[in-house]
């Protein structure tokens, strides 16, 4: 209980740490007023994430429930090896896909599209195209998407994470990402043409 | 500056369900509440529970005694 107690004991946190130094405040301490802190800061962008992915916001909810929880009982063993908006995504993004597999066993999450319907090289589609949909449309889309091209969207325009980071956190190679990315890319622009046909 | 609606998209969204993050919180501190009072109570009746455990072993909750069977110390350096 002393540690519900220990914010209104002490005197006020510093809101200016990194995230990193608010971790290693927290096991120091056990405070959870610097878990707080973390969550203000990213309550907002999971919930985002979440909602993206599960599109239900009851289902958005309690899967940030979950991760946070899962986040506040596992701060002792981040390692500090990434950042902590990268392990925090990482976990995210991987609830959420498990999620979706769990509920729908949805096949474009639990098997790797080996098909090469769309692999020619000439149908490379421009980050910009991608970026500059506007956000309604953006919306549209990303609620057709599968699961996993949404997530990986996300990841690479969203969160700017590398390719590297983004193998890392799927647990797949740097090739099987990029070629995961730029099938999702074509399914965006499939869709963005077949939705907004009339409109173009 | 390179427009990305991706961003846009991702600050619209906070501001949006923020009500829905303040909700989650306050579930999350009143699990953190349960957490900690249960873990309270289990390290204030820790040691029962050991001894609890070591009766329906078989042993003695009671420390083993090192002096001999007269009273006397059995090690010299032995108060």
């Amino acid at each position: 209980m002393i540690n519900l107690l220990y914010p209104l004991l002490t005197k006020e946190i510093p809101t200016d740490l990194s995230d990193e130094d608010v971790v290693k405040e927290f096991v120091l301490s056990n405070n959870v007023a610097f878990f707080d802190i973390l969550y203000k800061r990213y309550s907002g962008k999971v919930f985002g994430k979440c909602l993206s992915i599960l599109k239900s916001e009851n289902e958005a909810e309690d899967a940030m429930q979950e991760i946070f929880m899962k986040i506040l009982l596992n701060l002792s063993k981040f390692s500090g090896r990434s950042k902590f908006s990268t392990w925090l995504y990482s976990i995210t993004y991987n609830y959420c896909i498990d999620s979706i597999r769990r509920r729908k066993k949805d096949k474009s999450v639990l098997v790797d599209d080996m098909s090469s319907e769309h692999d020619s090289a000439d149908d490379d589609i421009e980050d910009r195209f991608i970026m500059e949909t506007n956000v309604k449309r953006l919306k549209v889309i990303l609620e057709e998407l599968p699961a996993a091209d949404k997530a990986i969207l996300l990841m690479k325009y969203q969160d700017d994470f590398s390719i590297r980071e983004i193998s890392g956190m799927l647990d797949k190679s740097e090739s099987a990402v990029k070629m995961k990315i730029k099938r999702a890319k074509q399914k965006f622009k499939k869709l963005h043409s077949e939705i907004f046909k009339n409109t173009l | 500056m390179r427009i990305n609606n991706f961003k846009e998209l991702e600050r619209e969204q906070i501001v949006q369900y923020e009500k829905n993050t303040e909700k989650v919180h306050r579930s999350i501190s009143s699990n953190v509440g349960i957490l900690s009072f249960i873990g309270d109570i289990f390290e204030l009746y820790l040691s029962r529970i050991f001894g609890l455990f070591v009766s329906a072993t078989g042993g003695s909750p009671k420390a083993p005694d090192n002096r001999s069977d007269n009273g006397r110390p059995k090690y010299p350096n032995t108060l």
